[in-house]
């Protein structure tokens, strides 16, 4: 059962050992364009740190050229659009697995490394790393090795280059992945009256979670779950275990957030006319959605609670790092018990 | 997170392919670890 593996994975976290890989990655900004020594230090840091609790690192290069993305600057507010057309983008997955790993489809855990141009990006997303670092820790403790693989995506902030990189080489290869979990900004909570916003039009596209922010008078305290279909068990799954984090976390409230667009890329055109549904696809699950890869994101919404977002403010002394150790075990615990089929 | 006004069509599939053969990373410093685009 679920709950008696979180019982014990939520014993085993450290929530100083969060904090201090979060200290460790937000020391500056993380950029392969901008910093990249920064970016190659960050890299060493949870290479060093997941082959010391036992993975075996490998490093996935990656030489694009024309891709559409993003940028990774505020820019002007005049100069709202944020598209770039990336002429070329040389950067590098880190992909880790376990000796022994069974040759099973693959529960596959995911973060991006790098952060945006002048942010140390603690909460966004050093925290979500920190979050792949402690679960690599508990799992790699186990006796069996369990089919999970651990991945940091490279320039996210481009434009979910890295995942989509790697979802299409997971295609390629044929590798069966289980399902994806996409950590993003798991670090922030404002559990304050009111210090949870929405995006415009999203009582109307989502209501049953609107009203459950509305009845919870607008605190930022919980997590959100953003699935699809594919990943509803998975899902219900993680809200169970960190339902019952507690009495050695704090228990975690969670809110889960259905995206009703088809897998694949007809998905992507319906968001152009339901605009609030881009922001469910705001992050590297949504590179294996579009590969029909099963993937649910876990987040603290990022912008919508955290006025730190994006800015040089994003710092680790925001983050709360008990509810962070226990997104870490409810993690860790779903990936243990991910759903079949 | 990527920024909230980013439109969908660029989240389109990715192209370009692999500059090299993936290898393995013994050691962060130690013989193998290959710095960025100089491969193994």
């Amino acid at each position: 059962m679920i709950e008696s593996a979180m019982q014990t994975l939520a014993g085993q976290v450290d929530p100083a050992r969060l904090r201090r890989d979060v200290d460790a990655l937000a020391a500056c900004p993380r950029s392969r364009v901008r910093t990249p020594k920064a970016m190659a230090e960050a890299e060493r840091h949870v290479t060093g740190e997941l082959t010391a609790a036992g993975w075996q690192v490998e490093r996935e290069p990656f030489d694009l050229r024309w891709q559409p993305g993003t940028t990774d600057r505020q820019g002007h507010r005049l100069l709202p659009l944020k598209l770039r057309l990336h002429r070329r983008l040389t950067g590098a997955n880190l992909i880790a697995r376990l000796p022994g790993h069974p040759q099973r489809p693959t529960v596959l855990i995911g973060a991006h490394l790098d952060s945006v141009d002048a942010s140390p990006g603690a909460d966004d997303n050093a925290s979500g790393v920190a979050v792949l670092l402690e679960a690599a820790r508990l799992l790699g403790a186990l006796e069996e090795p369990p089919p999970v693989t651990l991945m940091c995506f490279d320039m996210e902030e481009l434009g979910l280059i890295g995942s989509r990189y790697a979802a299409r080489q997971f295609t390629a290869r044929q590798e069966q992945v289980a399902g994806m979990i996409c950590l993003e900004s798991v670090g922030y909570f404002a559990p304050e009256p009111g210090g949870q916003r929405l995006p415009a039009g999203f009582g109307l596209a989502f209501p049953s979670a609107a009203r459950e922010v509305r009845a919870n008078r607008f605190r930022g305290d919980f997590t959100l779950v953003v699935h699809r279909r594919s990943t509803q068990d998975a899902a219900t799954l993680w809200q169970r275990a960190a339902a019952c984090a507690g009495p050695a976390l704090p228990a975690l409230p969670s809110i889960a957030l259905r995206d009703r667009r088809p897998e694949g890329p007809l998905g992507l055109l319906i968001g152009l006319a339901v605009p609030p549904a881009n922001h469910l696809g705001r992050s590297d699950h949504a590179s294996f959605w579009n590969r029909r890869i099963p993937a649910l994101m876990l987040t603290g919404t990022a912008n919508f609670r955290n006025q730190h977002y994006h800015r040089p403010t994003d710092t680790p002394d925001l983050l709360d790092y008990d509810r962070l150790a226990a997104v870490t075990a409810a993690t860790a615990a779903t990936a243990l018990h991910w759903p079949c089929g | 997170m990527v920024m909230g006004d980013v439109h969908p069509l660029v989240l389109l599939y990715t192209r370009g392919r692999p500059t090299s053969t993936r290898y393995d990373l013994p050691s962060p410093c130690g013989p193998g670890y290959c710095e960025l685009g100089k491969g193994p």
